[in-house]
């Protein structure tokens, strides 16, 4: 599956001052992507386009050929790209099972009904059966991280798109979760583009981007 | 997990305002329901205060007509002649047995009742004479006045049907009514006063003399003693124990006439159908000479009474049902500004922002199916003080009404002419006695029926649907980037 972006142009509000002018990037599958760039630079928003989350002003996105207008944002986002947010953006009137079950469920995941499946995974990251079934605001900010990271990699989307995934770990938890992604990547033959400015963690990537001066130049 | 199973969970791990939900629905709900069982009760009770009251209609000698026809041909009879002109006597139209046979025969009639009245003097007896009366002012009925006599006889199908009787102004106190049986015979029903002057009994014979210029004596058989309740009020020209009850065929043999009912009452099995019955009717005779009566404004006040409490029902349903849609939309507005954020996760992790509404219209479906069992259970009890208090509302607007609009207070409704009149030779009186008094507010019986609980849950359904729609309308708009980059 190949991920395209073409001649992505941006801006907020005013048009002399665009945030990216005629991007033209390649995301092949099987491949681990990092965009690392200053802070504002617009790599956030980079990455709500490619989750299917807004619209660039100009330009496409295209899945395989096909635009993502085409096949529908809901769609896009259901079954093309899991994302991963910084702001860990779980469901806070559930528990840590429910938001996996619940990501699962809504993109028709085959593991949406196997809790045995689920609190394995969640134990992989070091939430065990007691956590995963507290409110999710029972805990801590890192346990919260990677509640959302297990859910959005369980989902069976061709594509994982994390924004700043590991910046509330500690070093060895956030190693864990790259290694995650490089597996993904490397073995189920998943795209994962990765935002952060961690420059230790972006070498991990196959691919490196740096978004300077409103274009993208590889590392 | 799909959206319903959401909905349960928002709900439970949100407990607090789920409860503050459901207190705020049934509130909403026990006076919506308040309201329908309310109109519901008001619309049975009009109906059952209809039915119960009845609906009579009187066919009779069309005055009017004949007074226009009186006063037409007596200025003609002035215009070709200089003579002194007399007062013209008119002869008041009858319908025949047969024509009533026919009209009674109609949809719609549960009985009937002939009324003939005949003037006679007392032969073997004699009349109970009021001294107050002796100068009670003259002008009674037209025609005949020359012919009265100081005994009147009333003939009818039935005494039990008459509305003396009927009304308990007037009660058989020995010996039998008059019935159907007594058709053709001298049978006759005397009053305990006119009986006890001149020591008659029942089974015993009286005779009377006719009023005619060649009168003739008519022997009559006493079958029963009745006493009359109404007093004299000094303005009738008769006693009213004067008056003797037999069959309208004696009636008509006094009169020297045969098979003629001067007046006839119908009693409507369903007063709603009143009017087409008269409609109908109006096709068995000639409307030039003959009249049909409707009398339904007693039920029609019962059955309004309730219709407006029913109307005021219905106006509480509607408001407070439009005052619960505008509060819940506004709080589920509000809620659904609060859960922005969960909505955006939702919409980012591919749930379709119809689902996401239905997940919300679900959530206070919920709520509003808990409210209604709880409404279910308090209704009963609330509607009952507010259709209490709305009653006597209405009945005391009523009275006010009715004071206000009568010197000297309520005076009784649908008085006919009768009781004790100076007996009027063969003219057709109204129906006889009175049906006087104030009309008896229906009682407003509120109970919680499956139509009130449906309906209710309809109520609620529309409340839940519209409620939504506010929120729905921003979910719908919502992107799910600005939502989650505002937290």
């Amino acid at each position: 599956m190949t991920l395209e972006i073409k001649h992505l142009t941006h801006w907020y509000t005013d048009r002399d001052h665009k945030l990216y002018e005629d991007v033209n990037l390649t995301f092949e599958s099987g491949r681990f992507y990092a965009i690392v760039g200053e802070s504002g630079s617009g790599k956030t928003t980079l990455l709500s386009f490619l989750a299917g989350l807004d619209e660039p002003r100009e330009g496409d996105i295209l899945v395989d050929g096909v635009s993502i207008k085409e096949i529908g944002l809901t769609k896009f986002r259901q079954k093309y790209v899991s994302t991963i947010f910084q702001a860990y953006n779980l469901l806070n009137t559930m528990t840590a099972f429910q938001n996996v079950q619940t990501a699962l469920a809504i993109t028709g995941s085959i593991h949406a009904k196997d809790k045995a499946y689920i609190l394995d995974q969640l134990a992989r990251v070091g939430i065990d059966e007691e956590k995963a079934h507290k409110n999710v605001q029972r805990l801590s900010g890192g346990e919260q991280q990677r509640v959302a990271i297990v859910r959005a990699l369980l989902v069976d989307a061709p594509i994982v798109a994390a924004d700043e995934a590991t910046g509330n770990l500690d070093h060895e938890n956030s190693q864990k979760i790259v290694d995650l992604f490089a597996e993904l990547a490397h073995e189920f033959g998943k795209t994962v583009i990765l935002i952060t400015h961690d420059r230790d963690v972006a070498s991990r990537a196959d691919e490196q981007l740096l978004l300077q001066n409103h274009v993208f130049e590889p590392i | 997990m799909n959206f319903v199973k959401r909905a349960g969970i928002t709900l439970w791990a949100r407990k607090g305002r789920s409860l503050l939900l459901v207190l705020t629905s049934t509130v909403i709900l026990v006076f919506v329901m308040a309201g329908l069982i309310i109109q519901n009760a008001a619309l049975t009770a009009a109906n059952n205060a209809a039915n119960a009251v009845g609906s009579t209609v009187s066919l009779s000698a069309n005055r009017e007509k004949m007074f226009e026809q009186m006063k037409a041909s007596q200025s003609s009879a002035s215009s070709t002649s200089n003579s002194e002109t007399k007062p013209t006597a008119i002869t008041m139209p009858t319908a025949t047995v047969k024509q009533v046979k026919k009209i009674a025969a109609l949809a719609n009639v549960s009985s009937y009742n002939i009324t003939n009245n005949a003037s006679v003097n007392a032969n073997s007896f004699k009349a109970v004479t009021t001294t107050t009366t002796s100068n009670a002012m003259g002008g009674g009925p037209m025609g005949g006045e020359n012919n009265s006599g100081d005994i009147q006889v009333n003939g009818v199908s039935l005494t039990a049907a008459t509305s003396s009787f009927t009304d308990g102004s007037a009660k058989i106190t020995s010996g039998r009514g008059i019935k159907a049986s007594d058709q053709g015979t001298n049978n006759v029903v005397i009053e305990s006063e006119l009986a006890s002057a001149n020591k008659v009994k029942v089974g015993q014979t009286i005779t009377v003399k006719t009023t005619a210029d060649d009168a003739k004596t008519v022997k009559l058989t006493v079958v029963g003693i009745y006493k009359v309740k109404t007093a004299t009020d000094g303005f009738q020209r008769n006693d009213p124990s004067n008056t003797i009850y037999g069959s309208y065929t004696l009636a008509n043999t006094i009169n020297g006439t045969e098979n003629v009912a001067s007046n006839v009452t119908f009693t409507m099995a369903e007063p709603a159908k009143t009017t087409a019955f008269v409609k109908a009717a109006k096709k068995y005779i000639d409307t030039d000479k003959l009249t049909l009566t409707s009398d339904a404004s007693q039920y029609k006040t019962a059955a309004a009474n309730m219709k407006n409490v029913a109307a005021f029902a219905s106006k509480i349903v509607w408001l407070v049902s439009i005052a619960g849609i505008l509060i819940l939309g506004l709080i589920i507005i509000l809620i659904t500004r609060e859960r922005r954020r969960e909505i955006g996760v939702l919409v980012a992790l591919g749930e379709s922002k119809p689902k996401v509404v239905a997940q919300l219209f679900t959530e206070l479906l919920a709520i509003l199916i808990v409210a209604l069992g709880i409404a279910t259970a308090a209704g009963n009890g609330v509607s009952g003080v507010i259709g209490k208090q709305l009653v006597q509302q209405q009945t005391t607007q009523q009275m006010q009404s009715a004071n206000g609009g009568l010197p000297g207070g309520g005076a009784g409704q649908n008085g006919g002419p009768g009781g004790g009149q100076k007996p009027s030779g063969n003219m057709g009186g109204g129906p006889m006695g009175t049906r006087g008094g104030m009309t008896k507010t229906a009682e407003l019986q509120t109970a919680m029926t499956p139509v009130a609980v449906a309906e209710l849950g309809g109520v609620a359904f529309l409340i839940a649907v519209l409620s939504v729609s506010g929120a729905a309308f921003s979910i719908l708009r919502m992107r799910p980037k600005q939502i989650l980059q505002a937290d």
